[in-house]
């Protein structure tokens, strides 16, 4: 397999176009985030999409980039947490992470803020949703250590309601269902 | 915005942890390790060196033997940076640095490289302690670490034979890895005779001290870069990949290298919580009063010592101090194995014990019908009692104002409810707990110093400590410890690690000590600083010290009758610095409440609701505070039900990740209530805080597995409480 080149060879990586000249195209957008375009914000722990802190978006929609062959992101938007500090609604979700105690080492936080900005997006437009279910879906395959889950879904489900994506009266339903049911 | 002073940066990216903090231009590093459990090794580090990319290659002959511990707080010497026996599947035997990630996979993949000539292999524990094979020469009988604390087992055995009644169980305990996300890394630079280290560790001070050793150079030639840790709890408490990644650079003539372990390797290869059985024996009369007790606790400790004598050492403590009346005593054993080494794991050994110790005392409760809060009540610890875990008295603590806040919020809550199924049953059960801060001791006092700086053109107070900052909170708590020195009314607060290199001694991150001895110097330090602000002012002003107020941002001092101002830029940067000191922090006592819905046909535990009682002495900084029992209760709901590490019938690891080791998810997340017993004992140093990293993990697998016997009468007795084994256990009691 040929490294990439010419136009394939680039990708936009938070508003900025990068050539990636010389990669393979078998690397992973997340290794390759983090080698060779130094977007030290992308985290790697586990490199098999199981722990989600890589998630970055892939326009628009969040992907694990440890799981993405960079020649599928070519000529594509990336956009990583750093970028979505610039995004209104990325905004409010590091803000509201911070204010609800929703980290703790915040090796995950990149990956959940990425995550959650797709999800608030997702919402919008739908009608009658619970609100703080469907987003517990969505960030149900980050793994928090620490482990901040509680204040993580309500930083986002805050934002969610500050927004306008959720009615307050669908966002107070703990996600239970998921598991085995007593009821 | 409100939140912890670390919160933005980490929520934004911007945080730096050690392989986003290694200069750009490093080569990348990696471990060349043995596949089998133990075994002779050859390393043909030229063919590495042949392969394209690969810039070094290093292997046992490089060595720079010096025979050291991984524990920086001092242990046995027992180990190597490259081994020449592997002495578990994943030992260390050889590095490579490469320029880039691709040469350096197809260079760790090369065939040849690492040769092993096998050798006989103890597999488990049970082949340790039978001693047959020997899996460390160090360790005769592959008895690593050997401990007794109070009454000796003939007496103990006394008791037990003129107790009315006696109960015995085992508790099985499998290890599991800790799960940190934060790969273990290290980076190295050298220059100039220098080496610049970046590190993953939770004790940057301690480690810059061990690192010095093993290369035989000065302390002050190494510099701990500053880094936030990406999670540790007790996993990066050791020197890891530091020798390897500064031998690389050497080698490397100073290049920068950026040595990581895989996935894989944090796994299977890194540490674990210890596995192993402890045995509990008590005696006790008709009203369910304890009149003897004896613990054994037999821990696998892998290959080399690591904490493994002070993980046993604590269990048997905590386990002891529970309930420390009558004739009380235990004995401790860490074995040696080739298989994976256990280490620090958040509760060090407390964890297991409460598990082992809280069922057998619902057993013993529900052989006399007695509430589990009673049992409780009548045997718990008392101020003044002996400490059966020490040679002191147990002051200060309060370990029934614990179960009675417990009683009260589950009397509020009311009885469970009963699920609408017959599928299912539900539950409470509640555990007592007891954490030991690792602050001192009394051969050895623990200190820290931090130093505080009022950067006038800014307008705020900068703090620096030499700890780590792993998601703990420690930097908040510091800088919530200097306003509290300060009344409130200060300069915003920054806090950061020391400038200097990690210069400042402090001990790290472990053992539930910051809140007391980091938090406890911040405080000092702050007062300190105010005094220097006031001295620099009143020395302008031409005024006594005790004549001159600072407004509450340190914008101006002036002269208490008004007559005199000035602006503080004009004093320029001030500084100040403070120790602490401590022999003993005090006790933490604790008590945990899990409710749970067990699903009869499957033997599946949802965890509903936790309540967690807590001993703080004085909060430090409430919200994290909060935090570090909201994470602790739901890391330790996984390390009940399924967290672990298994092997195959040669001893080697079998699962490689996090899919495998499994670990919870947002979805398992039960209500949490946190409960502060608050009152400070006049033990814990100049914030009153007992430490609080560690307690909330103590309690929690015991509690569930009361609920389930309440629900059910089944006895749990193997951790990981894992489905099957649950499901046997209900059936075995005739569910």
């Amino acid at each position: 397999m040929g490294d990439l080149t010419g136009p394939l060879a680039r990708v936009e990586v938070n508003g900025e176009w990068r050539q990636l000249d010389g990669v393979p195209p078998d690397a992973t957008l997340g290794q390759v985030l983090r080698d060779q375009l130094g977007q030290r914000d992308v985290k790697l722990p586990c490199a098999e999409g199981a722990c989600g802190a890589c998630t970055v978006l892939l326009d628009g929609s969040a992907v694990p980039s440890c799981l993405v062959y960079v020649g599928r992101a070519s000529g594509r938007r990336v956009t990583t947490v750093t970028g979505l500090a610039d995004d209104p609604l990325g905004r409010a979700v590091i803000v509201a992470l911070v204010e609800h105690g929703g980290l703790q080492c915040g090796y995950c936080s990149p990956g959940f803020v990425c995550a959650a900005t797709a999800a608030l997006r997702g919402l919008a437009g739908r009608r009658a949703v619970d609100a703080r279910h469907v987003l517990a879906d969505a960030l149900a395959g980050h793994l928090c250590r620490c482990t901040g889950y509680r204040r993580i879904l309500d930083a986002v489900v805050a934002v969610a309601t500050a927004e306008g994506l959720a009615g307050a009266d669908t966002c107070e339903v703990a996600p239970a269902s998921h598991s085995p049911s007593g009821d | 915005m409100p939140g912890r002073v670390d919160g933005t940066g980490k929520a934004s990216g911007a945080a730096q942890y050690c392989a986003d903090a290694v200069p750009a231009n490093h080569l990348y590093g990696a471990v060349l390790t043995t596949t089998s459990a133990h075994a002779r090794v050859t390393v043909d580090v030229e063919l590495v060196r042949s392969l394209p990319g690969v810039v070094a290659a290093l292997g046992p002959d490089d060595d720079p033997g010096r025979p050291f511990t991984t524990n920086p707080h001092g242990g046995t010497k027992d180990g190597a940076v490259f081994a020449r026996v592997g002495r578990f599947a994943g030992d260390i035997v050889g590095a490579v640095a490469a320029s880039d990630r691709r040469s350096l996979e197809a260079a760790l993949a090369h065939p040849g490289v690492v040769c092993e000539e096998p050798l006989p292999a103890v597999r488990s524990l049970d082949e340790g302690l039978a001693g047959l094979v020997c899996a460390n020469p160090r360790y005769a009988g592959n008895v690593v670490a050997s401990v007794t604390l109070g009454a000796s087992r003939a007496t103990v055995d006394e008791a037990l034979a003129a107790s009315p009644h006696r109960h015995s169980s085992v508790a099985r305990l499998e290890p599991a890895p800790h799960g940190f996300l934060e790969r273990v890394a290290a980076g190295a630079r050298w220059s100039g005779g220098r080496c610049s280290v970046w590190s993953t560790t939770q004790c940057p001070w301690l480690v810059r001290r061990a690192l010095a050793y093993v290369l035989e150079i000065a302390e002050d030639e190494v510099t701990m870069e500053p880094v936030y840790v990406g999670g540790g709890f007790g996993g990066k408490e050791e020197m890891a990949l530091e020798p390897v990644a500064a031998l690389l650079s050497r080698a490397c003539e100073g290049q920068p290298v950026l040595a990581e372990l895989t996935r894989e390797q944090c796994t299977r290869r890194h540490r674990t919580r210890h596995g192993g059985r402890i045995e509990v024996e008590t005696g006790f009369d008709d009203g369910g009063r304890f009149l003897a007790r004896f613990l054994r606790v037999v821990f696998e400790a892998g290959p080399y010592d690591g904490h493994s004598g002070n993980v046993v050492r604590n269990a048997l403590a905590s386990g002891l101090r529970l309930y420390p009346d009558g004739v009380v005593g235990g004995s401790g054993l860490a074995i040696a194995t080739n298989r994976v080494q256990g280490g620090a794991y958040r509760g060090y050994g407390a964890t297991q014990a409460g598990f082992a110790v809280e069922t057998h005392v619902d057993a013993i409760a529900a052989r006399l019908a007695i509430d589990p809060i009673e049992i409780r009540r009548r045997n718990a610890a008392r101020p003044s009692m002996r400490d059966p875990g020490g040679d002191g008295q147990m002051d200060g603590i309060r370990a029934l104002d614990c179960l009675s806040a417990l009683d009260e919020r589950l009397r509020a809550l009311g009885p469970t409810s009963a699920p609408t199924s017959t599928r299912y049953r539900r539950g409470r059960g509640v555990a007592q707990l007891v954490c030991t801060s690792a602050a001192g001791s009394a051969d050895e006092a623990d200190e820290a110093e931090v130093g505080c700086r009022f950067e006038a053109d800014r307008g705020v107070i900068s703090v620096e400590t030499s700890t780590a900052e792993a998601g703990q909170g420690i930097y908040e708590a510091i800088a919530a410890a200097v306003r509290r020195a300060l009344g409130g009314a200060c300069p915003p607060v920054e806090v950061g690690p020391s400038q200097h290199g990690n210069t400042r001694p402090d001990a790290g991150m472990f053992g539930s000590r910051g809140a007391n001895v980091t938090c406890s110097a911040a405080m000092r330090a702050a007062g300190a600083l105010r005094d220097r602000v006031l001295e620099a002012a009143a020395s302008r002003l031409g005024t006594d010290i005790a004549a001159i107020g600072l407004t509450p941002d340190w914008r101006s001092a002036a002269t208490d009758d008004g007559t005199s101002s000035l602006d503080t830029r004009e004093l320029g940067s001030l500084a100040a610095s403070a120790a602490y000191a401590t022999h003993d922090v005090g006790l933490a006592f604790g008590a945990q409440a899990a409710e749970i819905t067990l699903d009869m046909r499957t033997g599946q535990i949802r965890v509903d609701r936790i309540v967690a009682v807590h001993d703080v002495g004085t909060l430090v900084a409430a919200e994290v505070a909060r935090e570090q029992v909201e994470g602790g209760v739901v890391q330790a709901v996984g390390g009940a039900l399924y967290e672990h590490l298994t092997f195959d019938d040669a001893g080697v690891a079998i699962e490689s990740g996090f899919l495998g080791q499994l670990m919870p998810t947002l979805v398992e997340l039960p209500t949490i209530e946190v409960v502060f017993v608050e009152a400070p004992d006049g033990l814990a140093g100049a914030t009153g805080a007992k430490g609080l990293g560690e307690a909330p993990v103590m309690g929690v697998a015991a509690a569930i597995a009361n609920a389930v016997r309440n629900a059910t009468g089944a006895e749990l007795a193997c951790l990981p409480l894992r489905a099957e084994g649950v499901l046997a256990a209900v059936r075995a009691c005739g569910e």
